[in-house]
């Protein structure tokens, strides 16, 4: 009674057949799983699809997960590979940002901003960068996104990209450095 | 932190990505489809003890079952490497050739056709490799084989379905090992016969060869082999060099 099940304890009552338990995974989890998805498909229901079928799958591994380790860097490990074998049956163009904003349309996000000015501001600058972003290749953008935007460790970044994280950190730097030159090269046309 | 990574922060990824589709009720219905998870929910050691006691057992229990074809063993699902079947039984080749590889590339073109990043030993291990070679036939998207003379190194995604099938003779061992907390197993001993396995599990028997002792392990979404290293010691301490 009391305090909230903890992550191992989900996992340990997973494991031991408490769909319950894994229910609760899944919900904790899903988020981070299908944008990670969608980091690599660009295709919402091919994300869905992934996400979903990773957790079937992490699922029927889960006796194979180590109880004490943390579940996110493990099951998108298994996102990712779901994910790449959709992308690659398709052999679809990545489009992530401007796809994702086009469903978001506006950016009303502008609203939120205290003075007219600075809302302006504000908006131009985040629609540069997203322009920005949008415009490097695909690796460059996946690497920042997960780092920065996901927020992901260098470790979960290594393996959603299936790379090495130290390798993580040196194509995160050539990305910066693209994504500066990019925005530099954007302002000194509006100048 | 630089502006431009502040900046970046700032995203508000709700913005940047669809809503999030609730998966929870179809995952649990998938599951529910499936064996019952208690089954394979097994404490890991009680596991590898079980493991253990398999092998000799199917070992002890060869010749019965070098006669019969289908006698797959479920090791390697047992162990992870979903990668790879494997089969008590006499090999039906005697070649010996090393293994055709595919065509000499750059690590980097190799990279680029395999779609993805190859796992390579510190330098300080081995030095470069004296060649790399890619073959597009394997799935799904083809191997990355380095080469060091007759050590080999071969790397391909992993599927959740066999790629490879192997066929172990009764005196080779088959032994459990664990690399960076992730399973594996070393064959050794006798030769035994490797073979690539087409969907849905057809075999293509002139793929077939003889393989030497062996190091097969998962890492980071990839099958590794590798042959040719002399010992167990020496296939360990390169597979775990690999960071």
């Amino acid at each position: 009674m009391g305090r909230p099940p903890t992550e191992d304890d989900l996992v340990r009552r997973a494991r031991g057949g408490d769909g319950d338990a894994y229910g609760q995974l899944v919900r904790q989890h899903q988020e981070m799983a299908f944008r990670t998805a969608f980091l690599i498909t660009a295709d919402r229901s091919d994300a869905e699809d992934a996400t979903q079928e990773a957790f079937v799958k992490a699922h029927g591994a889960i006796a194979r997960f180590r109880v004490g380790q943390p579940f996110r860097p493990w099951l998108l490990t298994i996102v990712a590979n779901e994910a790449r074998n959709r992308r690659r049956s398709t052999g679809r163009r990545q489009d992530l940002l401007r796809q994702a904003s086009a469903e978001h349309g506006v950016d009303d996000g502008a609203l939120l901003d205290p003075t007219p000015e600075s809302a302006l501001l504000t908006s131009e600058r985040r629609r540069h960068l997203i322009a920005a972003l949008d415009s490097l290749d695909l690796r460059d953008r996946q690497v920042i996104v997960c780092r920065h935007v996901l927020d992901l460790s260098e470790r979960e970044s290594a393996n959603v990209l299936g790379c090495r994280p130290g390798t993580v950190k040196s194509r995160l730097s050539r990305a910066l450095a693209r994504l500066r030159s990019r925005l530099e090269d954007e302002a000194a046309r509006n100048d | 932190m630089t502006d431009i990574e502040r900046a970046l922060g700032e995203l508000d990824p709700s913005r940047l990505f669809p809503a999030t589709p609730d998966v929870e009720s179809a995952v649990r219905r998938a599951i529910a489809q499936t064996e019952p998870p208690t089954r394979r929910a097994q404490p890991r050691q009680l596991r590898r003890t079980a493991l253990t006691v398999a092998a000799i057992v199917i070992a002890a229990t060869v010749t019965l079952m070098a006669a019969s074809a289908g006698a797959r063993s479920t090791l390697l699902e047992l162990l992870g490497l979903e990668g790879t079947t494997v089969e008590r039984g006499e090999p039906s080749t005697r070649n010996e050739r090393p293994p055709a590889l595919g065509r000499a590339v750059s690590l980097a073109e190799a990279e680029r056709l395999a779609d993805f990043e190859a796992a390579v030993p510190p330098l300080t291990a081995l030095g470069p490799p004296t060649r790399v070679r890619y073959d597009p036939s394997v799935p799904p998207s083809g191997q990355i084989s380095l080469t060091w003379g007759s050590l080999v190194l071969s790397e391909a995604q992993a599927l959740g379905r066999p790629t490879f099938g192997k066929v172990v003779p009764a005196d080779a061992r088959i032994e459990a090992v664990e690399i960076d907390g992730q399973p594996g197993y070393w064959l050794s001993g006798s030769p035994h016969e490797v073979f690539r396995l087409l969907p849905p599990g057809t075999r293509r028997r002139q793929t077939a060869r003889l393989a030497g002792d062996t190091l097969l392990w998962e890492r980071g979404g990839l099958l590794l082999r590798l042959e040719g290293a002399g010992s167990k010691l020496a296939a360990l301490a390169i597979a775990r060099s690999m960071r």
